[in-house]
């Protein structure tokens, strides 16, 4: 078991950055991408016995590590229809407080943070398989055929989905659409 | 979708930067336009600038986030968690019977046979209980199963303090399960006497829109 422990600890080194990426992007959260990162590398050691070999490990693991955080953002929206929250201002994201601490001057980080604010606003406005295509691919370095493998939704359906998000996307932000 | 007569639709452009993003062969008509025409290469290059920009803007901002250093905490956390999978809780026996044995008196031991009426009688309390009101029955076993599990400690108690062993997953919050009822219950129809109550009643929701 030790043994086995070990080996997996090279597989997180490998996939986390990429599962932080993803996570982040989807939950918009850093505390909570962090949960949702730990939980799906913990679902994968503890399922390993039901991963086939048919499709590439990190299909598998996207798949899991995805699931994860569309329950979460579930439960945040169900969290959201009824609870009012104690303090609205306080709740600035992790986002907004650390962002930007590597930016070279306070207004470039300000106007960073603005971009990100309005391109996840953005992305918040897809409908919810334009946003996981999106995200599988865009953030994921996911291919359509692999993205197809972890949502069953047809490939050239994926296809349209992440051309119209984009499409969408750039209507939003004020490019062409 | 925008048609460009002569010109390459959006998606053809499209589709040409996925091709070069997933290392797929490019579709040979639009890359022989793509060579020779001007404006589709400038619109071409928006959208991989357009791409280009989001994906930098997403590294940089969860590179600002997850750090090196939180990266190598967030895999300790991993690992610490992995520790105490595969590893069966087991139930402190309270009081600890070993701690006790030598000043137990014997005037309190009880016999076997006492023992095994107390359990065949719970036994057959609970199955008739459970015949006559099963609701109640299954709330109360609930009931008891949430009041035992605190007696369940994970094998290895001396985790340090750090470890936050998370089963969000596994076990949805009770306060996320109550909510989905709650939620069931009021896609169900309506009392009609409760309507006008249910009317006067502000809903946080509405709260919530209101300030946005």
């Amino acid at each position: 078991m030790d043994e086995a422990r070990e080996r997996f600890t090279d597989l997180v080194a490998i996939h986390q950055r990429r599962a932080v990426r993803i996570a982040f992007q989807y939950l918009r959260d850093s505390a909570e991408a962090d949960e949702a990162v730990q939980d799906a590398f913990v679902k994968v050691f503890t399922h390993i016995a039901s991963y086939r070999e048919a499709w590439p490990f990190e299909v598998w693991f996207t798949r899991i590590l995805i699931n994860g955080c569309l329950d979460r953002r579930k439960s945040r929206a169900r969290r959201e229809r009824w609870f009012v929250p104690a303090d609205e201002h306080g709740q600035e994201s992790a986002t907004e407080s650390t962002g930007g601490r590597s930016g070279p001057n306070p207004e470039e980080r300000l106007l960073a943070r603005e971009r990100r604010g309005k391109l996840a606003a953005a992305i918040d406005r897809l409908d919810g398989r334009q946003r996981t295509v999106f995200m599988l691919c865009h953030y994921g370095d996911c291919s359509p055929r692999e993205v197809s493998a972890m949502t069953g939704i047809n490939e050239s359906t994926v296809r349209v989905h992440l051309f119209r998000a984009v499409r969408k996307l750039r209507g939003f932000l004020g490019g062409k659409s | 979708m925008i048609v460009h007569s002569g010109h390459l639709k959006e998606d053809h452009l499209f589709e040409c930067y996925l091709a070069t993003q997933t290392g797929e062969e490019l579709d040979p008509r639009a890359a022989e336009h793509l060579a020779d025409c001007d404006e589709c290469v400038a619109r071409y290059d928006e959208v991989v600038a357009f791409m280009d920009t989001t994906r930098q803007a997403a590294d940089a901002e969860t590179d600002a986030e997850f750090t090196a250093e939180r990266l190598l905490l967030q895999q300790q956390q991993i690992l610490r968690r992995l520790e105490h999978v595969h590893r069966s809780a087991r139930v402190i026996t309270f009081p600890g019977r070993d701690t006790l044995s030598g000043s137990r008196s014997v005037g309190r031991l009880t016999p076997r046979w006492v023992a095994a009426a107390a359990a065949a009688g719970l036994v057959i309390g609970v199955a008739v209980g459970g015949y006559f009101a099963p609701e109640r029955f299954h709330r109360s076993v609930a009931g008891q199963v949430v009041a035992d599990h605190p007696m369940t400690v994970q094998q290895r108690p001396a985790a340090p303090a750090a470890v936050r062993v998370n089963t969000a997953q596994d076990d949805p919050p009770d306060d996320d399960a109550f909510l989905i009822e709650l939620e069931l219950a009021l896609a169900r129809p309506h009392t009609r006497e409760l309507q006008p109550f249910d009317a006067m009643t502000p809903h946080v929701r509405d709260i919530n829109n209101r300030e946005r």
